[in-house]
């Protein structure tokens, strides 16, 4: 069980007031605060241990590296993957997939095949394949939706198909919170050999993750939307898929030996890590997925639906709001988009800040998604460990009050 | 919140003037606002008007409209903008511009600010960092629309 009033203590931002009243913040799509445990690890590592990492033999150095590796073991438990040598650090989710695009599609993805993505892709798992398909030739094929933001699958045997080089799909919506069935999608694909990347940005720090038994060939997250720090993103690929890959970035720390005129490559995963790494955030994250761990994913999801229930029953009742996406927690997460039709987003977005209110409005990063609802935008919702049924209580009232304002 | 959605900004938002599509018009210009997705279309017929008791020849907006989707900001600064600039002369036009951009910008306390027709309604946005792009959309689409209707985004 969950008990946000005492996780609020770890959580000194949420303390402050915005515009003279209590921060209520509901933009952990976005990303989230970050405790404190989070923050002490940033500035011990400065105080105590700075050093650079994997080519020391001073005490610093060692101590540095030690603290890093355990962060990626860490890592790789979280999400249950067989070996922390399939964990390569990057900045953030972009690059993670930025990084598959460049070293294993370019390889793999020949013309004519099809890349296969869905309406909900935020548009870093979009705008990779477009490039990929408009370089290889090959076909982006985009799974459709229904109203209510659920994936369309009556066709998917003809979508996705043997001619399917690669499907990369979204977890979890970031704009709608829809859960998309990414593992009976994978066994589809596996049965056409497809290559599977998940983008797991909004399903990492909300559900408990097992890339094993997922089956996916790629995962790829963030850490600032899971209590982390930003700067600091995650890459998991099958260990014999990513030996097979070609270097992303190259220079030092991804090298083994260097000659004159050529090189060869390091290890797993350092092939992948040119330069020197993000070493202090990588640390934090490690404490992220500690604090993470202790309060248990499963609970992180029990309380997760309980507010989104809440949520949900209490904004269905208020006229003139039309709530987005599937409206059922069975496969929506903590996130809740809507549109009010006498009120733009951004005046919403504006009235609830008066408020202390912090909630999401725009495209969010999610265009092609727009343009299927027929939105300029829409507002969102989304909660994290620390969210109460009270302030879901003040974004209800708060709602309502703005109707009233701006109808008047 | 009332000092920035004045109630002559929820007017012009509820009853937008000159909000319509312009079959006639000389020329047009898009705006988006890729932040929040807001489009506006501008149209203005412009034509060549002798000056009084001379020789010499200006241009004159002779007709103005907009459409589009926004937000409350973003459609009653269009409306008012439309109102203040019909049957202007385009230097008259470019000076107003100027000066409401001005507004937007470099007036941060959002104190009232002397400007043509209900414009002064807005003088608040400028408190609103986030929000100064919705009320200068419209403006910088009358600004192509005036040079050559290229479209034009606000970042």
């Amino acid at each position: 069980m969950i008990n946000p009033i005492l996780i609020r203590s770890d959580f000194p931002i949420l303390s402050r007031t915005v515009n003279g009243v209590p921060l209520v913040y509901f933009d952990n799509a976005a990303t989230t605060q970050k405790p404190t445990s989070v923050i002490d690890a940033l500035s011990n590592y400065y105080l105590t241990i700075n050093s650079n990492v994997h080519r020391g033999v001073h005490r610093l150095s060692m101590e540095a590296t030690e603290e890093f590796e355990k962060a990626r073991i860490s890592v790789a438990k979280f999400i249950n993957a067989k070996s922390s040598r399939s964990i390569v650090w990057t900045r953030n989710t972009t690059e993670s997939i930025n990084l598959v695009a460049h070293s294993w599609a370019k390889k793999n993805i020949s013309k004519g095949d099809k890349i296969v993505v869905s309406q909900l892709e935020h548009h870093s798992n979009l705008v990779p394949w477009q490039q990929i398909a408009m370089e290889r030739d090959a076909q982006l094929v985009i799974i459709p939706i229904s109203d209510e933001g659920v994936l369309d699958l009556s066709n998917i045997d003809v979508l996705l198909d043997s001619s399917t080089k690669l499907l990369a799909i979204t977890h979890i919506s970031n704009a709608l919170g829809t859960i998309n069935p990414v593992k009976d999608l994978i066994s589809l694909a596996r049965k056409h050999d497809a290559f599977v990347l998940v983008d797991g940005a909004q399903s990492a720090p909300h559900l408990p993750i097992d890339v094993q038994d997922l089956d996916c060939d790629f995962f790829v997250f963030s850490g600032h939307k899971m209590l982390g720090p930003t700067g600091i993103g995650v890459l998991y690929t099958k260990e014999e898929i990513l030996l097979d890959m070609d270097p992303f970035l190259t220079g030092g720390e991804m090298v083994m030996q260097v000659w004159d005129q050529k090189a060869s490559w390091n290890d797993l995963p350092m092939k992948f890590e040119a330069g020197t790494p993000n070493i202090a955030d990588v640390i934090a994250f490690g404490s992220a997925i500690s604090y993470l761990e202790n309060l248990g994913m499963d609970n992180v999801r029990k309380h997760e639906i309980d507010l989104t229930k809440y949520a949900l029953e209490a904004l269905s009742k208020i006229d003139g709001l039309n709530l987005l996406g599937p409206c059922d927690t069975n496969n929506q997460a903590g996130v809740i988009s809507f549109d009010i039709s006498s009120i733009h987003p951004h005046d919403v977005g504006t009235f609830l800040d008066q408020r202390g209110i912090a909630i999401r409005t725009g495209h969010h990063c999610s265009m092609p998604l727009m343009h299927r609802l027929n939105l300029p935008a829409t507002a969102r919702a989304s909660f994290y460990i620390y969210n109460t049924f009270e302030e879901v209580d003040k974004l209800v009232d708060s709602i309502v009050g703005a109707i009233e304002f701006f109808g008047k | 919140m009332e000092s920035l959605y004045q109630d002559l900004v929820m007017e012009h938002n509820l009853h937008p003037l000159n909000f319509r599509k312009m079959d006639d018009s000389s020329s047009s210009a898009d705006g988006f606002n890729p932040f929040c997705g807001d489009t506006v279309k501008v149209y203005l017929k412009v034509e060549d008007q002798n000056i009084k008791g001379t020789n010499e020849v200006e241009s004159v907006i002779v007709n103005v409209s907009f459409e589009g989707s926004g937000c409350a900001i973003s459609k009653s600064s269009a409306s008012m903008m439309t109102e203040v600039i019909m049957g202007k002369t385009i230097k008259e036009a470019q000076d107003i511009i100027g000066q409401f951009n001005k507004a937007m910008t470099e007036n941060i306390d959002g104190e009232p600010v002397d400007l043509p027709g209900d414009l002064g309604a807005l003088c608040g946005v400028s408190r609103y960092p986030a929000r100064v792009k919705c009320a200068v959309l419209s403006w910088h689409t009358l600004r192509s629309a005036i040079t050559g209707g290229e479209s034009i985004t606000t970042e």
